[in-house]
């Protein structure tokens, strides 16, 4: 007992401490390295006249893949944003994932669909495809549908919209997004200004929950009104912002978001495509195509930039919020089993001596760390070993600096341009930000943790469905 | 419960936990200073924006830009609206910045005499000054941004100066200054093409070709010229340039050139080869197909649909009944759909000999509602 005692003393009075320090440690340098990175970006996108990009005939063309299940509310906002896209060649290919309701339907009466005889070939295998769509209305010319038989993951469908598309590139994302009409031409910027093979990049991904859209166009940026939502926005910022630019500055990305990422198609096959078995089939599939690359020893990057170019709608209902974030914590742990290899191998360079170990320590670890640390803390109260003073300055060095990087997060968003209209909004979040660690992260914490059991476990895990409020019932509403 | 503040007798962990916990606080606080600051500071400067422009537009508009010539224009009346931005300029960096934004926009968007009295104009109010300090500037960017309004304003007066950033460390500003130098009047303005080393990525292509579209085609030079360098980038640049300006005297060099041990070029080669129909090149290129990659065969298919001849047919033809891979049959039959039904008539294919995946390609290309997006 006396044994288990020191030890446990020893754990966490001093390794759990030296543990927290490190993790804020690379927080502070990430947001150093984020800043750097969005300065660099700003002063190269002054200079970048998108102008001449537009009207330029050596362009790469894209193909916009975007699965869909049991969408009818959002389906039609959607697709009309992606079609409104600016880009000088693109086609937008939307895969109805077996739906339940009338998706399909809404698409064949409003795009004045007709089934064609199409040569699909299937180069990465999914469920069968059962019919494909064209519009007979040259204005959607860009369009092409595709039914196939439910796959149960957006994985299944994104393969199969791999499979039908014509271009080199494709930009992967959700029905329920609304992308900004440069999405295309800002995300393709670093595959045409960079000397290595950029193999994906990404952008950051807003919450549209409070927004004012119509006809799939974003009119106007709202922060979140509701709960969950608006620290959900907060905690988009800080990852995609704060985080992702840091990363991407030392090419160490692992994560292009499912929602809105750019795709080189050619490595993406190559790799096997996304993997449907997979909870975070996004991660798992950066994770693969970096590991092509270093196999077969080929110079790329993965970029992300720092700019807001898709809307997209969260989770404002505890349960289906459960779902996802047990479903995202269960899917990092899946990616990080599935692809252990990487972990310290010198020839994965930095993305195996530096990304993997940091996701396994740090995103995995830290959750069942903290659990551990407060039922800890639980056992020194009831067993009346707690010295107060100590734990109140030690919850006050972690709550500050958390508070801090989060605002710090939010001061990089208003630097990389400004979204919200007025200052209470900007504030708002700032003050989400002090509360935050009180009454969101515990959610989130339960739910990682949930994940993880579920991992261990091999529970089963459905995806389940987001309910969607759509976007009519909203506007009315406001 | 709590023990008396004895800052001194904390073990080290918890003083640094303690000051790190105060420094945070104190940086949160500078933090949202800042994040109020900048909105303020961002709405003040776009207001001033607004403001600037429609001051510069209004002046430009009611004193200078409805004559023909500066000379035409009044003198007291030019003195006067001179003096009048010239004072607003010294006040504010803003205004400046606005007054050489919106000067090089009407230099970009007007022609003929207009666009010379925009470029007087600009130099009466000594813009030149200030692009020419830009030029000279340690920063990168502050270089580019110079080299931009040499470019769209046509200051010949700093082709000295361009030539010198053509020897920058930075690619980007040495791109730039070709740009620039390719619109100016100067002798060395391709001089690039033989000289540079470094890679030229698409972007800095997309730069320069723009660069070249602005000024008479008669003054470009030949680009068959630099297809023998050894700068890959040099050679995709000039066989993007050959193909926009179909310079069709470069086939026969761009034919030496599907010998080329870059599998990137030798497939813009093909392609090239095949936009521009040079129909000398069809025998080579059916040669070449057995050595190719797969994706260069899949070229070479495409490139022979616009060469169109009962060669090219037979061949493809031949291709899409025996081909294995996919990408082989979907570029044999988009390239055979290519060509005239009359010609189709002579090469018939037995559709006995075709399996599921075949007739469907074929049905794929003869549905008009799949024509978007194929060659």
């Amino acid at each position: 007992m006396e044994a288990f005692k020191e030890w446990s003393h020893f754990i966490f009075n001093n390794a759990i401490y030296y543990y927290s320090v490190t993790i804020m440690f690379s927080y502070g340098l990430l947001a150093l390295f984020s800043l750097r990175e969005i300065k660099k970006y700003k002063q190269k996108d002054n200079l970048f006249d998108y102008q001449l990009l537009l009207s330029s005939p050596y362009l790469p063309s894209i193909s916009v893949i975007a699965p869909a299940f049991n969408e009818g509310k959002v389906i039609l906002n959607g697709l009309q944003s992606f079609l409104s896209l600016s880009y000088p060649k693109f086609e937008v290919i939307l895969v109805n994932d077996g739906s339940t309701d009338d998706t399909l339907q809404q698409l064949i009466d409003e795009y004045e669909l007709v089934k064609v005889d199409f040569a699909y070939h299937e180069v990465i295998k999914t469920q069968p495809v059962k019919q494909i769509f064209k519009s007979t209305n040259p204005a959607y010319s860009k369009l092409v549908v595709i039914d196939k038989e439910n796959g149960n993951s957006k994985a299944d469908a994104s393969n199969a919209g791999i499979n039908a598309a014509i271009y080199p590139l494709f930009l992967c994302t959700d029905v329920d997004c609304i992308l900004h009409k440069d999405t295309l031409i800002k995300l393709v910027k670093p595959f045409i200004e960079e000397q290595d093979r950029v193999i994906a990049s990404g952008a950051a991904i807003r919450i549209s929950n409070s927004c004012e859209v119509k006809n799939g166009y974003i009119k106007k940026v709202n922060a979140p009104r509701q709960f969950l939502p608006l620290f959900q926005e907060l905690e988009y910022i800080r990852a995609f912002i704060l985080g992702r630019m840091a990363w991407s500055s030392i090419n160490a990305l692992m994560l292009v978001s499912g929602g809105l990422g750019l795709f080189d198609k050619d490595i993406v096959i190559k790799a096997g495509g996304y993997n449907h078995v997979s909870f975070g089939e996004d991660m798992e599939l950066i994770s693969r195509m970096r590991i092509y690359m270093h196999d077969h020893k080929l110079k790329y990057k993965v970029r992300y930039i720092p700019e807001s170019l898709c809307w997209t709608e969260v989770p404002s209902d505890i349960k289906i919020f459960a779902r996802q974030r047990t479903r995202w914590s269960k899917g990092l742990a899946q990616t990080l089993w599935f692809h252990k290899k990487v972990t310290f191998n010198p020839k994965y360079k930095i993305f195996g001596l530096l990304t993997f170990p940091y996701f396994i320590l740090f995103e995995w670890l830290a959750p069942l760390l903290e659990f551990g640390g407060i039922i800890y803390y639980i056992y020194l109260i009831i067993t009346g070993q707690i010295n107060w003073e100590f734990a109140i300055i030690l919850l006050q060095f972690v709550y500050s600096f958390s508070v801090l990087i989060t605002i710090t997060s939010v001061l990089y968003d208003e630097i990389t341009g400004i979204k919200y209209s007025k200052k209470s909004e900007v504030f708002r979040l700032c003050l989400a930000a002090v509360a935050e660690p009180f009454v969101y992260h515990p959610l989130v914490l339960f739910f990682s943790l949930r994940g993880d059991w579920f991992f261990i476990t091999n529970k089963k895990l459905s995806w389940g469905v987001m309910t969607r409020i759509g976007f009519k019932k909203k506007n009315k509403k406001l | 419960m709590f023990h008396p503040f004895h800052w001194q007798q904390y073990p080290v962990i918890i003083m640094i936990a303690l000051v790190v916990s105060f420094l945070a606080l104190a940086m949160i606080f500078v933090t949202l200073g800042i994040i109020y600051f900048h909105r303020i500071k961002t709405e003040d400067t776009n207001e001033e924006e607004a403001a600037s422009e429609l001051i510069i537009i209004e002046e430009l508009n009611k004193h200078i830009l409805r004559y023909d010539s500066l000379n035409e224009v009044p003198e007291k009346e030019l003195l006067n609206v001179i003096n009048k931005l010239t004072r607003l300029k010294q006040k504010s960096l803003v205004f400046t910045k606005v007054l050489t934004r919106t000067l090089m926009s009407f230099s970009i968007l007007l022609t003929g005499t207009i666009q010379l009295v925009i470029n007087a104009t600009y130099n009466l109010l000594k813009l030149q000054e200030d692009t020419f300090k830009k030029l000279k500037s340690k920063l990168w960017f502050v270089k580019i941004e110079g080299l931009r309004e040499v470019q769209e304003i046509n200051d010949n007066d700093s082709i000295s100066q361009v030539i010198t950033l053509t020897k920058d460390n930075n690619i980007n500003v040495r791109v730039s200054a070709y740009a620039a130098l390719i619109q100016l009047d100067s002798k060395e303005k391709y001089k690039f093409l033989d000289d540079e080393q470094e890679t030229l990525t698409l972007w800095h292509q997309i730069i320069l070709t723009n660069a070249m579209e602005k000024i008479d085609s008669n003054e470009l030079p030949d680009f068959k010229r630099y297809l023998g360098s050894t700068n890959n980038s040099i050679v995709l640049l000039c066989m993007k340039l050959i193909l926009h300006y179909n310079q069709l005297n470069a086939v026969s060099s761009l034919i030496k050139l599907l010998s080329h041990k870059d599998d990137e070029i030798r497939c813009f080669v093909i392609q090239a080869l095949g936009k521009l129909n040079a129909d000398e090149a069809e025998q080579q290129l059916i040669e070449r197909y057995p050595k190719e990659s797969l994706g260069n065969k899949t070229q070479i298919l495409l490139s022979l649909g616009n060469i169109i001849s009962l060669i090219s047919l037979k061949f493809l033809t031949d291709k899409f009944i025996r081909g294995e891979h996919f990408d082989i049959l979907k570029s044999a039959a988009e390239a055979i759909n290519t060509f005239p039904q009359e010609l189709k008539k002579l090469v018939p294919i037995d559709s006995t000999l075709l399996d599921e995946k075949q007739i469907t390609l074929i049905k794929h290309y003869e549905e008009p509602l799949n024509l978007y997006g194929s060659i």
